[in-house]
């Protein structure tokens, strides 16, 4: 008989508050869609960022001795190796230029009777193109190292490094971002689970007091409400799985450049961590709200 | 099983003085009344003696034992020796009659004779036709007789009924006051909460009068 009481408690809490489960859903539907819109968000702010960071340029400083084939080769190569504008600027071009920039250094190498062209070698300005992906972007510029290291022609490369600086932060705040979002959820999905448990339990403080005076034990009360707890949390679990399966495949989708990745054991602790809450917040409510008889 | 009160006072927080050292003793098998005016203290000491609630201060004595109001354990067993029957019925409304009346029952451990007497009961208080319905489409009268079947179904040491006879016709609440009466003569000890002096004179008993949260007098009929 006790049997049969757990059982139909636990279906009678199930499938007679139809309108709160309706409420629980839709949370969940609406949580989800502010995730959408967020998403589409940063993919946007994505964009803007390298676009700002494909208007910067590599230099790329051949040695002195290099024929004008040498380095038109040496342009083609690089063309074909990276999706990068490649342009050469000669020697003469290089000094006017540092000339116009530099006034002092104009008049000190007058002075000093230097041969600027000794100093200031042919280079070559690679310019990437915006790939729309911050991966492939640091994909070229690792690229472009190892090729000026292997190349006997090339003296020396300058990086923007500031400016590759910003960019690695950036992609790897990017990554971490990933983890926080999972941690986001999984506290979200806690705080609101716990909130309509709470809610929800309070629907029943009327019967709770009428078994309480009917002299049912309150452990055989509390049975049922621990499995209903279960149960809820066993929904709010799969609602965050569904929330964070659809947030892979949007990622996925619309090809952003990190990765939404869970294990096994992250998938057991969200799942211990929201049991644990809620059967935490089921006990203490059924012991110190429910099961009390109002004084007045 | 006697019933005993010991000056018992019970003030709320509000600062009214309910009962103001109300003290009777009811034997073993007697079928009292308890009547007296609205705000004498009836169900302020109906509910303190089905342990719902704490007297600011007096006893309750049960079968020759203090009722302790700071043991939980203490109130859950004193509540399953009573059978009760509340104004407001206090009735599972989504559940159906045979739950509700059945419900006792999960404190009862050798259940096989008394299932016997949920029928019994049903059929007694003509609630045979309503029996697999759910307790919110009945009608007062009807959650009334369920109430009370509730009540006495795990035949209980004491029965304790708050107006139990307030919603029914006289036909149902003449049945209901003879359930009661039987209980009493089974050696039960009743103690019915009303108004209804008609009912209290034809049955006969004692009879408890409650003024201003004091026993005015105790009478036998």
């Amino acid at each position: 008989m006790k049997t049969k009481f757990i059982i139909n408690e636990i279906y009678q809490k199930l499938f007679r508050h139809s309108l709160q489960s309706l409420i629980y859903i839709c949370v969940f539907m609406t949580l989800f869609l502010i995730l959408g819109f967020f998403w589409m968000g940063l993919s946007h702010v994505d964009k803007i960022y390298l676009n700002w960071i494909g208007n910067d340029h590599s230099i790329v400083e051949i040695k002195k001795n290099t024929s004008q084939v040498e380095v038109e080769k040496l342009k083609d190569k690089l063309t074909k190796l990276l999706s990068a504008k490649v342009e050469i600027q000669d020697s003469k071009k290089n000094i006017e230029r540092l000339k116009e920039k530099n006034k002092n250094f104009k008049i000190l190498a007058k002075d000093l009777d230097i041969d600027l062209s000794q100093i200031l070698p042919t280079t070559l300005k690679v310019s990437f193109q915006s790939s729309g992906n911050v991966e492939k972007e640091l994909d070229s510029f690792k690229k472009l190292k190892e090729f000026t290291r292997s190349d006997a022609r090339v003296s020396q490369i300058y990086l923007p490094e500031s400016h590759l600086r910003s960019l690695s932060n950036f992609y790897r705040s990017y990554k971490n971002w990933g983890f926080s979002f999972l941690i986001w959820v999984c506290f979200t999905v806690v705080i609101i689970h716990s909130l309509l448990v709470s809610h929800l339990l309070t629907l029943h403080k009327k019967e709770m007091n009428i078994y309480k005076l009917l002299g049912i034990s309150p452990i055989l009360v509390q049975v049922p409400y621990l499995i209903y707890t279960f149960l809820l949390s066993l929904i709010s679990f799969l609602a965050a799985l569904s929330i964070i399966i659809l947030a892979q495949i949007y990622v996925k989708k619309a090809q952003f450049s990190i990765e939404i990745d869970f294990e096994t054991k992250d998938y057991l602790l969200f799942f211990i961590l929201i049991q644990s809450v809620s059967l935490i917040i089921s006990a203490f409510i059924t012991r110190y709200y429910l099961l009390e008889l109002s004084d007045e | 099983m006697s019933l005993e009160v010991k000056h018992l006072y019970k003030s709320f927080p509000s600062g009214k003085n309910i009962l103001n050292g109300a003290k009777f003793k009811v034997e073993k098998g007697s079928f009292t009344f308890i009547q007296g005016e609205s705000g004498a203290g009836k169900t302020t000491l109906f509910r303190m003696l089905a342990g719902l609630i704490k007297p600011s201060a007096g006893q309750v004595w049960v079968g020759g034992q203090r009722l302790r109001f700071d043991s939980e354990y203490s109130l859950m067993k004193h509540r399953q020796r009573l059978g009760l029957v509340f104004q407001d019925f206090k009735l599972l409304n989504h559940r159906s009659v045979l739950e509700n009346i059945s419900l006792p029952l999960l404190n009862v451990s050798e259940k096989s004779k008394l299932q016997d007497r949920v029928h019994k009961m049903i059929d007694e208080l003509n609630l045979k036709d309503a029996a697999e319905q759910k307790v919110s489409t009945l009608s007062g009268g009807q959650m009334q007789r369920v109430a009370l079947a509730r009540a006495l179904i795990h035949d209980p040491d004491y029965i304790l009924a708050d107006e139990p006879t307030g919603n029914l016709d006289a036909k149902h609440s003449e049945i209901v006051i003879e359930l009661l009466h039987e209980a009493s003569q089974r050696g039960k000890t009743v103690m019915v909460v009303s108004h209804d002096n008609e009912m209290i004179h034809m049955f006969g008993g004692e009879i408890l009068t409650l003024k201003e949260g004091q026993v005015e007098n105790q009478v036998y009929y």
